[in-house]
């Protein structure tokens, strides 16, 4: 949806659309807590090509009008047309987060049945020894017993004692190891992205230096300690601590900077300190691996954006456009029409980055040999951002989230954790890993619900996992 | 242990780990779901809805002929589940069920290639683990893999 105009031969960017459609549509599925992508309307961006429903937008837009106050006309112009064809209205469609310019994305419901009812499930309510079994499955790494399930086939059973006994298991279950040390982990590997070579177990040696560039246990370890124990989970991104073993076992928690613990090593401790920590996004794991050698931070600032705020840059989700933007800063042609449209926002938002390194030189190569300096890798550098790029200015590349202006990249991190997005992504992340599947749009009320319960749950995963349980999406067979 | 043995605790085996039938010929999925007939709308609001397919009857005159085709079952008479819930019983809960229900420990259930576990190191992937640290491999897969079945 990232650009809509009357002629392909005018046609240009038009990354404010998405914000357009959320105000027209606040309720709409995709807009809660998120806004629409540009496929909405669009097969591509660009060249620019529409689908059926962003063809019928252009039609219905009203001569005369500037685009902003015209798509909303056009919207609703359009409303009770089903431009894919696929039976469903375009406003029906928009409504529930399908694609109204898809004609193999809608949702009917199922037909009601007459036959008799199923001797083992309660189809279409919520069957507590069919949740209890998922439950034990997703939460414990086991089946229950037979002993274990039994109660919860008595025909007579007491449904509020049954479903205090789920909540018990599952609250066990939580604290024990298979969730904190398997279960949950494996949620975070396609955010952490961890590499065993260029880890701190790395073999690999350049110029008689190990090839560690971070170690990511750290980052494992402070995703475990947020999502457990009715923690804040914001500290994904506000944590100003590190979460290190113990010795015996356990974890406590460091305000200091940690020192590698190989010094032939190019890295492995956490360097930054606290006042530039932003949780899991100021991980020197993650800083060297997304930033690299990067000038600009972009792929740093689009990971934490994936990963955190459940919405991907490279396909055109999460578009909120600055102004003059993108700059260009660092001279790769990001201005070129077909870049800026993405790039008016992720640039922006990687400007919070700039001024942490990844794979970094040290200053001083006699201070290095000496042991009186190290790599700086992922370290914070005041002046970074202006010496590898020219054109780097403080006033004029403004970092911006969400259309806020930050100061820093702790302020992007404050502003980041305390969204709707993060909230909604932090329920898609154990909704999609309960179901294997985002909500349909008949559960969307219940899982908008979901999210917005998390403030007055502080923020706690386990009791958004015990509220995702009591849903009718989880236990309704 | 005799060849029969072997082929109750096999098809024990297998039945533990892709599910079970309830008796009546509808399929329950590994952790107790019931597939659907026929999975209606769409999944997560964005893939394409499933469409009724059916497979070919052995009443239909192209049907190949031999004594290996089972008549199709119609439909159980009770209601079904039309919810697409059909989930995968992956790596972890396969293995402590098969711990549990074998009494065994995890070094006794399976080793393989002087010692290396079967379903944690060998086979993790098409039991529905997956390996960041050193295959990079970042998500489990989404469904069974082509392997899976052979792999249990």
């Amino acid at each position: 949806m990232a650009t809509l105009f009357t002629s392909s031969a005018t046609a240009r960017a038009r990354p404010e659309a998405p914000g357009v459609f959320c105000e027209t549509y606040p309720e709409a599925a995709d807009c809660m807590g998120r806004i629409t992508e540009c496929r909405t309307c669009h097969e591509s961006t660009y060249p620019t090509t529409w689908n059926r429903f962003g063809e019928s937008l252009i039609a219905a837009l009203p001569p005369g009008v500037d685009f902003a106050h015209g798509l909303p006309r056009a919207l609703a112009a359009v409303e009770t047309m089903d431009a894919d064809g696929d039976g469903v209205s375009n406003l029906e469609e928009i409504r529930g987060g399908t694609s109204p310019g898809d004609g193999n994305s809608y949702w009917k419901a199922p037909e009601l049945q007459t036959a008799p009812d199923n001797p083992r499930y309660a189809i279409d309510q919520y069957d507590l020894a069919f949740a209890f079994r998922r439950a034990s499955v997703l939460y414990c790494g086991k089946s229950p017993t037979y002993e274990e399930l039994s109660p919860f086939r008595e025909p007579d059973a007491d449904k509020e004692a049954l479903r205090a006994q789920l909540h018990a298991r599952v609250a066990a279950c939580l604290k024990e190891s298979y969730w904190r040390d398997e279960g949950l982990k494996r949620l975070a590997d396609d955010r952490i992205r961890p590499a065993k070579s260029a880890g701190p177990d790395s073999k690999v040696l350049v110029v008689n230096q190990r090839l560690v560039i971070g170690d990511y246990n750290y980052d494992y370890r402070l995703w475990v300690y947020t999502l457990t124990d009715d923690r804040d989970a914001r500290d994904l991104l506000l944590a100003q601590y590190y979460v290190v073993e113990d010795g015996k076992g356990g974890v406590t928690l460091q305000e200091s900077t940690i020192k590698k613990p190989d010094p032939k090593a190019f890295a492995g401790g956490q360097v930054l300190e606290k006042s530039q920590r932003a949780g899991m996004i100021t991980m020197q794991w993650f800083l060297v691996r997304n930033t690299m050698f990067s000038a600009l931070p972009r792929t740093s600032a689009a990971a934490a954006y994936r990963a955190y705020l459940g919405m991907d840059i490279a396909k055109t989700q999460g578009l909120y456009p600055v102004a003059n933007e993108p700059d260009d800063v660092d001279n790769k042609g990001v201005d070129a029409p077909r870049c800026a449209t993405c790039h008016s926002t992720l640039d922006p938002l990687a400007y919070a980055f700039a001024k942490y390194n990844g794979i970094a030189g040290p200053s001083d190569a006699l201070l290095l040999l000496l042991g009186l300096a190290d790599f700086p890798f992922g370290g914070y550098d005041q002046g970074r951002a202006a010496k590898v790029m020219p054109g780097w200015s403080d006033t004029e590349q403004q970092p911006v989230i969400f259309g806020k202006e930050v100061g820093s990249l702790r302020a992007w991190a404050e502003v980041a954790a305390n969204s709707d997005a993060f909230a909604r992504n932090l329920a898609m992340i154990f909704f999609e890993h309960a179901l294997s599947r985002g909500p349909t749009p008949p559960e969307m009320d219940e899982f908008t619900a979901l999210w917005r319960s998390l403030p007055d749950d502080g923020y706690s995963a386990n009791r958004l996992i015990h509220r995702l349980i009591d849903t009718q999406a989880f236990g309704v067979p | 242990m005799s060849s029969s043995s072997k082929y109750a605790l096999g098809a024990a085996v297998l039945t533990l780990a892709l599910g079970c039938s309830n008796g009546s010929g509808t399929p329950l999925g590994p952790t107790g779901d019931m597939a659907p007939e026929k999975p209606s709308g769409s999944t997560g609001g964005k893939k394409p809805s499933a469409g009724a397919t059916s497979s070919p009857s052995v009443d239909e005159p192209d049907a190949p002929a031999g004594g290996d085709h089972v008549p199709e079952l119609g439909p159980p008479p009770y209601q079904t589940s039309k919810r697409s819930l059909l989930q995968w019983k992956r790596q972890a809960a396969f293995e402590a069920d098969l711990m549990g229900a074998l009494k065994l420990s995890r070094e006794q259930l399976c080793t393989e290639v002087g010692g290396k576990n079967c379903v944690r190191d060998v086979h993790l992937v098409p039991l529905g683990g997956n390996d960041p640290y050193e295959s990079g491999l970042m998500k489990p897969s989404p469904e069974p893999l082509a392997t899976t079945s052979s792999v249990v």
